[in-house]
């Protein structure tokens, strides 16, 4: 018997030995983090704003991320919530962050707290409180209102300048 | 006679240099350029959600097109790591942002006399992008009539060299060791002092002006110095890529900024050398002051008579002059007074030993203005001084120490624009 008990749990080890890596490349929602830029180009004497991926950038270009996620199970998701710092070496665009069927709060001490903008506040060089001011947001969050039905799929955004 | 006379402008530059190296530190403090190139700027976003109610554990995000849904190990909190658990840096580099500025020091033209070797002007050149860069720097005479500080050109300065200040602060030119010729290694917000150094031709004269013009091109550190090229076209290397951002700029009022273009990594700036010398004139009048019959009243040039010489030397010119010495020889039918008499009174007065005004045998005056003759001083106090001497007939006048320190307060040897200094002494005719 205790030898049977054995068997199955080598066995059961072994078949989660094999299965987690089937389950892990098959997530619930796959989220996806792209930086672009926008290009003006004259075409026909008409300036075009483009947008594309960034692969270098000089200081006080302004970097748009894009943060999409797409329920790839067959059954809806909900109580999404995205959240994403503000890159080193550069500071949050005023009212930039968008996203469609979202609540979008910001915080100022790392992603502990969120809250909305105007509540924000910061230490001021005197120790005081004072408004924080968008450059000094940490992070930024959206929480998706509702559920998200299965393959369907949302997109969160905001602009950063680089420092 | 002969004067011997030295121009000595070179202090106005050195309070040039003093005040640039004020503005430097106060400058630094407020330059805050940007992220340096190369940085790397990673970003992950993190996704927390449920299933039929019960939490999952959150996904971090990935770069590819086909995003990240492994999950990162817990439901909340979770820290997302690049490499990890499908998560994936959104990334790029920082920009080489080329950016610079070249600026006159002093805000006032190089004063300058004829035939002056290696006059100064001063430059600083400033790194305002965010990577350490080389400078290759042009410097030279302008040609043409622009008007800089005030004056328009009007001659050319030659044999023009340009110098990198060796000191991290600014000493002025300094011949034996501000020998490099390009910029090496100036890191983001650094400033260097550069040096524009010409020689004046001898045959200019008072009120010349000559624009000098330093450009300094942004360039590559490894090696000698080439100059960097901006990458134009699309953002498609992902290594760091050059990007002019240098502005434009109009002709300022002084004219040390004529208007530069924007975006092509190099930065230009003008100063003037301005001839400002000394003009001296030398009179030399003789007043007699008593004779043996007359006293001193309405006194005749008779043996035995005093006369005063008085040696004035005027500056006319826009540049104070250090003096040195004056040689002076008396005609044989003269005998010079050793105690340099007042003659006042009597003709019995008119003799040495009396009514001595000077122990040395000299006096001396000075004071603004251009007075070329020169009036007999009377009894009023003046000052004598010890800085002439006598040996028989040759004179010899020293306008350096020894007469500061013993004659006229204030007096360092030095003749300022607009003055006159006046030597007398007296001597009784054989």
């Amino acid at each position: 018997m205790r030898k049977n008990i054995l068997n199955s749990l080598i066995f059961s080890g072994l078949l989660l030995g094999i299965q987690l890596p089937a389950y892990a490349a098959q997530g619930s929602v796959e989220v996806k983090s792209i930086a672009e830029m926008e290009v003006k180009t004259i075409k026909n004497g008409k300036t075009e704003i483009k947008r594309v991926p960034v692969k270098s950038a000089p200081p006080e270009a302004e970097i748009i991320y894009t943060t999409t996620f797409k329920n790839i199970i067959n059954k809806p998701v909900g109580n999404i919530a995205i959240s994403n710092p503000v890159p080193n070496d550069t500071a949050y665009k005023a009212g930039s962050a968008i996203g469609e069927n979202t609540d979008i709060s910001y915080s100022v001490d790392g992603g502990k707290t969120f809250g909305m903008a105007e509540t924000l506040k910061v230490k001021g060089k005197d120790g005081k409180d004072r408004p924080a001011l968008p450059a000094e947001y940490t992070t930024i969050r959206w929480v998706y209102k509702g559920e998200l039905g299965a393959g369907k799929s949302g997109e969160v955004s905001f602009r950063t300048v680089i420092k | 006679m002969k004067l011997r006379v030295q121009s000595a402008p070179s202090q106005i530059k050195t309070l040039g240099f003093i005040a640039a190296a004020m503005l430097l530190s106060v400058s630094q403090s407020v330059w805050a350029l940007g992220t340096a190139s190369g940085t790397d700027i990673n970003n992950l976003a993190k996704l927390s959600f449920s299933v039929g109610g019960v939490a999952q554990n959150e996904v971090c995000s990935s770069s590819l097109a086909a995003g990240n849904s492994l999950p990162n190990g817990g439901t909340t909190g979770t820290t997302c790591t690049s490499g990890t658990n499908g998560a994936l840096n959104t990334t790029f580099k920082v920009d080489n942002k080329v950016n610079l500025a070249v600026t006159e020091v002093s805000t006032t033209a190089t004063s300058v006399v004829p035939g002056q070797q290696d006059a100064v002007t001063t430059f600083l050149v400033t790194n305002n992008g965010n990577t350490t860069q080389d400078y290759i720097l042009t410097g030279g005479n302008v040609v043409g009539a622009p008007t800089v500080l005030g004056t328009a050109d009007n001659f050319e300065a030659a044999a023009c060299s340009t110098f990198v200040e060796s000191n991290a602060v600014a000493d002025g030119y300094q011949l034996a060791t501000d020998t490099a010729t390009f910029i090496n290694d100036l890191a983001a917000n650094g400033a260097k002092t550069v040096y524009v150094v010409c020689d004046i031709p001898i045959a200019q004269v008072n009120g010349d002006h000559a624009v000098i013009e330093l450009t300094a091109q942004t360039a590559d550190t490894t090696g000698a110095p080439g100059p960097v090229t901006a990458n134009g076209g699309a953002n498609t290397q992902a290594g760091v890529e050059v990007v002019w951002a240098d502005p434009a700029t109009t002709l300022n009022g002084t004219g040390t900024d004529p208007g530069q273009f924007a975006t092509d990594g190099k930065g230009l700036a003008r100063d003037a050398y301005h001839v400002d010398s000394a003009v001296l004139s030398v009179s030399k009048v003789v007043t007699p002051i008593c004779d043996p019959i007359n006293g001193s009243t309405a006194p005749k040039n008779i043996p035995g008579a005093a006369v005063q010489y008085a040696v004035t030397i005027v500056n006319t010119g826009t540049a104070a002059a250090s003096l040195t010495s004056l040689a002076d020889t008396l005609d044989a039918a003269l005998l010079f007074n050793a105690d340099l008499i007042s003659g006042a009174g009597a003709g019995a007065a008119c003799v040495a030993g009396t009514g001595s005004l000077s122990a040395s045998g000299f006096g001396a005056v000075s004071g603004a203005g251009a007075v070329t003759t020169y009036a007999a001083p009377g009894l009023a106090a003046q000052a004598v001084t010890a800085g002439a001497t006598a040996a028989g007939q040759a004179l010899t006048i020293n306008y350096a120490l020894p007469l500061a320190g013993a004659g006229i307060p204030g007096w360092t040897g030095s003749l300022a624009a607009g003055s006159f200094i006046t030597v007398y002494f007296n001597a009784f005719i054989q």
